[in-house]
């Protein structure tokens, strides 16, 4: 009985082990798939007409633009906005973690990756921290985002549609910011989905943010954007209240209005307005600006005073050997502060004493205390204009955009204003 | 009855079971990635194809291969596509083929590295430092900074064959280890922190500091600070720094360990130096033993091997001629003579030396140090004597300068004596001492030299010697340090 137990037993198993799993992928083959996939990405790369507009962001928010052209057989040639020349590399595509395209030699786009700053700038080791390994993070027909694998860089392809458009790819970007640059102040306004938002818009670090107020605190968004054509598109999507923008779309100036206008991505009319005051004002950093110069003593500006959107409107910069302006709060064992002017080695022998008053919603205003000299001739004009924007009445908003960085803004009309760092 | 009824369920069973294992699966999928990247092949590949691969089955990967690197963690960037064949080549002519020439293909073949992979910036590590080059168990070679690699720039030259020789060093030894004799040499100065000898370690005197650092190593018995990590790479370094520095580089080396006394070498009241003599010895007989070890495991003449190879680096990465590099704003403006540091002056250059010598020390009761010619000003030479009073400090000398006008004619001068002679202080100092040294002064004074290397004198010694032959007597020469 027992034997009959065992073989029954044994004959259930070797009946059982005959069952195969006949199951198939639902989707094919996943290196059958995959290999298509980079097929066609390969494919589409080689198969553009007028080549591939690439814009790269790099971990350390450094902005480049390329032009690209691939080939089927492995080659690409390229040119940047640092290197205009062209210059043919090869590339390939290589399944790794994610489908990655890879510059596999160096070129014009390695530069602003090499670790060697005698190459091209950058940190020693590390250069600007930018990619040569990119993987597909999606791919439409005519836009292919990409990531960096290594140090997290963004590159967008986007499909160049003739020989003019390739021609325009280096120089939107000045075009977008001199429209930009035609709001006067310092202070500007949108509507988004209904929320009334303050604007921040850096045209030299092609950055866009938006405030706005939830529950009575300011929320900020920003995303640094690339120019293409008169798109200004986002690389990181900006949600405001219920609304997500990816990008502006047909930007222009509105001489008769003094507006901004665009179109969001969905289609919605966006405008952008000059506005004299802050969304909402911290009326602490004033005090803390003056008690904490950068410096211990002092904090530097480079580009002296932006009027009406021009940078350097006085032109401090075209003073000789002009370095920076030292704005010193106070100076020690006095009872005023200062504006100097650092030549490299000194101080002129000119630049303002000023005293700072604190009003309680916390605006800074001056009244001038004696000079530290004459200014020469050739400069006078820069270093009076300097020193009658510090004594304008109603004094300055202190808006501090970093850990070490505030910008002084003019109460009266916001369209004068000075960077401190 | 029973029994049939068993045999038939086991064969019944046995069948069953066997049908039952047989699954087949679906295998003729190809796997990305699988055999390696693929991409259209170009002229480089064909290079690579056809001085690397077919011929010695050696891989050379110079696309960019993240995996490949030893730390993968570094921002790195791959080599530019047109430097791959220039480095290549002159590894190829500068290491494989003086191996072939001396042993044949096949030896190559079996026991060179298998792979290489070529990067173009160095890796740069947290203390400072850069990596060149890694080199895995004899099997690959990663070689880096190559985007910076200049053909004519033989100091880099040489780093990278330095590399490449150490490495297949290695190979040789593990396949024939050598004698422990070797390690019995200077079994007590191995160090893990061999890295911590570099220039600047050991003195904000950088005079002092050069010889603290020299004597560190070179002074202990070893060619290169990496030799003091381990018996293994002492063993390779010893054999690379030989084939890639040449034999005057070595000697040259040797020659110059002495016992010093702060930045002073210790000498006599004769001026006579004191040799570090364990610091030679220990450096020769590591020599001694590599060259046998060559003959005796793989039956190769070391010298020869050295020619060879010295042969190759100066046809792929010429040294201009002498004459061209020296004088005013040039390479070089001062040759160096220390006959106590140097071998194989000429004996009638040593005998008008050593007769000055012993006059100055009899007649005015000083000794030379040392002599140079200097080239700092336009057809003019200066002959200068270094002498020293026996009974003063030893950081106390004096300069004796003698001026000599010449003309020079493709490497041809005659040294006129120039008159008047100015009366500076080591013009001076000439006045002093000029009626003792008669026969030095004899040798130059309206003689006519050659300016050119002395390599076929002391083979292998360009760049190290440059020397003045006596043009109408070439039994008579000097040469010294640039």
């Amino acid at each position: 009985m027992k034997k009959h137990l065992l073989y029954l037993f044994l004959f259930t198993l070797a009946l059982g082990s005959c069952k195969k799993d006949k199951t198939d992928p639902i989707l094919g083959n996943v290196d059958d798939r995959l290999s298509e996939t980079l097929t066609a990405y390969k494919t589409q790369l080689a198969g553009a007409q007028f080549g591939w507009k690439g814009y790269l962001l790099t971990d350390t928010k450094v902005l480049a633009t390329f032009l690209f052209t691939f080939t089927d057989k492995n080659r690409t040639t390229m040119s940047a906005d640092y290197e205009p020349t062209l210059n043919e590399s090869s590339y390939r595509l290589k399944a790794l973690q994610r489908p990655t395209l890879l510059f596999d030699t160096y070129s014009i786009l390695h530069l602003i990756a090499d670790p060697t700053p005698s190459k091209f700038g950058g940190d020693t080791g590390g250069g600007y921290y930018s990619d040569f390994e990119f993987a597909f993070l999606s791919a439409s027909a005519d836009t292919i985002k990409l990531e960096g694998t290594f140090n997290k860089s963004k590159l967008v392809l986007v499909r160049s549609k003739s020989a003019a458009d390739n021609d325009a790819a280096f120089t939107a970007p000045d075009e977008m910011t001199a429209t930009l640059s035609k709001l006067r102040t310092y202070f500007k306004r949108a509507t988004v989905g209904g929320l009334d938002c303050e604007v921040r818009l850096d045209p030299n670090s092609r950055v866009l943010g938006f405030s706005y107020l939830e529950a009575g605190a300011l929320k900020t968004v920003t995303s640094n954007y690339f120019v293409s054509g008169s798109s200004l598109i986002l690389f990181e999507p900006l949600v405001i209240g219920t609304s997500t923008i990816t990008g502006l779309n047909g930007v222009s100036f509105d001489a008769a209005t003094g507006f901004i206008n665009a179109s969001t991505n969905s289609g919605a009319a966006l405008q952008i307005k000059e506005a004299i005051a802050p969304l909402k004002y911290d009326a602490t950093v004033a005090a803390r600006f003056l008690a904490n110069p950068v410096y211990g003593t002092y904090s530097e500006c480079y580009t002296g005073f932006t009027v009406d959107g021009v940078i350097d409107a006085y032109g401090v910069r075209t003073i000789p050997n002009f370095f920076s302006i030292d704005y010193y709060p106070k100076i020690t064992g006095q009872n005023y502060g200062a504006v100097r002017f650092w030549l490299g080695t000194a101080y002129g022998a000119y630049g303002p004493a000023i005293i700072p008053t604190v009003s309680v919603d916390g605006k800074i205003s001056y009244v001038q205390d004696g000079s530290y000299g004459t200014a020469p001739v050739a400069i006078r004009p820069i270093i009076t204009n300097t020193t009658n924007n510090f004594l304008k009445q109603g004094g300055f908003y202190v808006i501090q955009t970093d850990t070490k960085v505030y910008d002084m803004v003019a109460v009266a009309d916001a369209r004068s204003w000075i960077t401190f760092e | 009855m029973k029994k049939k009824l068993l045999s038939i369920s086991l064969v019944a069973l046995t069948t069953i079971f066997l049908a039952g294992c047989s699954k087949k699966d679906d295998l003729s999928t190809n796997i990305v990635g699988l055999g390696g990247d693929t991409w259209t092949k170009g002229p480089i590949d064909e290079w690579i194809s056809t001085n690397y691969t077919t011929p010695y089955n050696i891989e050379v990967k110079y696309k960019w291969d993240r995996s490949e690197l030893g730390e993968i963690y570094k921002n790195v960037v791959p080599i530019q596509e047109d430097l791959v064949i220039p480095v290549m080549n002159i590894i190829k002519k500068t290491w494989i083929d003086p191996y072939v020439a001396v042993k044949g293909g096949d030896f190559m073949k079996e026991y060179c590295q298998k792979q290489f992979y070529l990067a173009g910036s160095p890796s740069y590590n947290s203390n400072g430092t850069i990596t060149l080059g890694t080199a895995e168990s004899g099997r690959k070679i990663v070689l880096l900074d190559l985007n910076t690699f200049d053909q004519d720039n033989k100091a880099a030259v040489r780093q990278i064959l330095h590399t490449m020789h150490h490495e297949f060093g290695h190979i040789l030894n593990q396949n024939i280890a050598v004698t422990p004799d070797y390690q019995r040499i200077t079994p007590g100065d191995y160090t893990a922190t061999w890295f911590n000898i570099f220039r600047g370690a050991y003195s904000t005197n950088a005079a002092l500091d050069k010889i603290m650092y020299e004597a560190d190593f070179w002074g202990k018995g070893f060619i290169t600070p990496y030799s003091r990590s381990n018996k293994d790479d002492d063993f390779v370094e010893t054999l690379s720094t030989l084939l890639e520095g040449g034999q005057a580089n070595f000697d040259n080396i040797v020659n110059n360990l002495f016992v010093y006394d702060g930045v002073y070498i210790k000498r006599n009241g004769k001026g006579i130096y004191e040799q570090n003599a364990d610091g030679r010895a220990k450096l020769l007989r590591k020599k001694a033993i590599v060259t046998s070890y060559m003959k005796d495991s793989w039956g190769i003449d070391i010298a020869d091997l050295q020619a060879r190879t010295q042969a190759a680096i100066e046809s792929q990465s010429p040294t201009a001629d002498f004459n061209s590099l020296l004088g005013p704003a040039k390479t070089y403006s001062t040759i160096t003579v220390n006959p106590q540091k140097l071998t194989g002056l000429s004996t009638k250059f040593l005998a008008a030396y050593n007769t000055a010598n012993t006059g100055l020390q009899t007649g005015v009761g000083y000794y030379i140090d040392n002599i140079s010619l200097i080239f700092t000003t336009a057809n003019k030479v200066i002959l200068r004597v270094n002498f020293m009073d026996p009974t003063a400090a030893l950081g106390v000398g004096f300069n004796a300068d003698f001026n000599f006008d010449i003309a020079n004619i493709n490497g041809n001068i005659t040294l006129a004596y120039s008159n008047p002679q100015p009366t500076t202080t080591t013009y001076a100092n000439a006045r002093a001492i000029e009626a003792a040294i008669p026969t030095l002064l004899n040798y130059f004074k309206g003689q006519q030299f050659t300016i050119r290397w002395v390599d076929d004198i002391v083979p292998q010694s360009k760049s190290i010697f440059g020397g003045l032959v006596k043009t109408n007597d070439p039994t008579s020469y000097l040469f010294g340090t640039l």
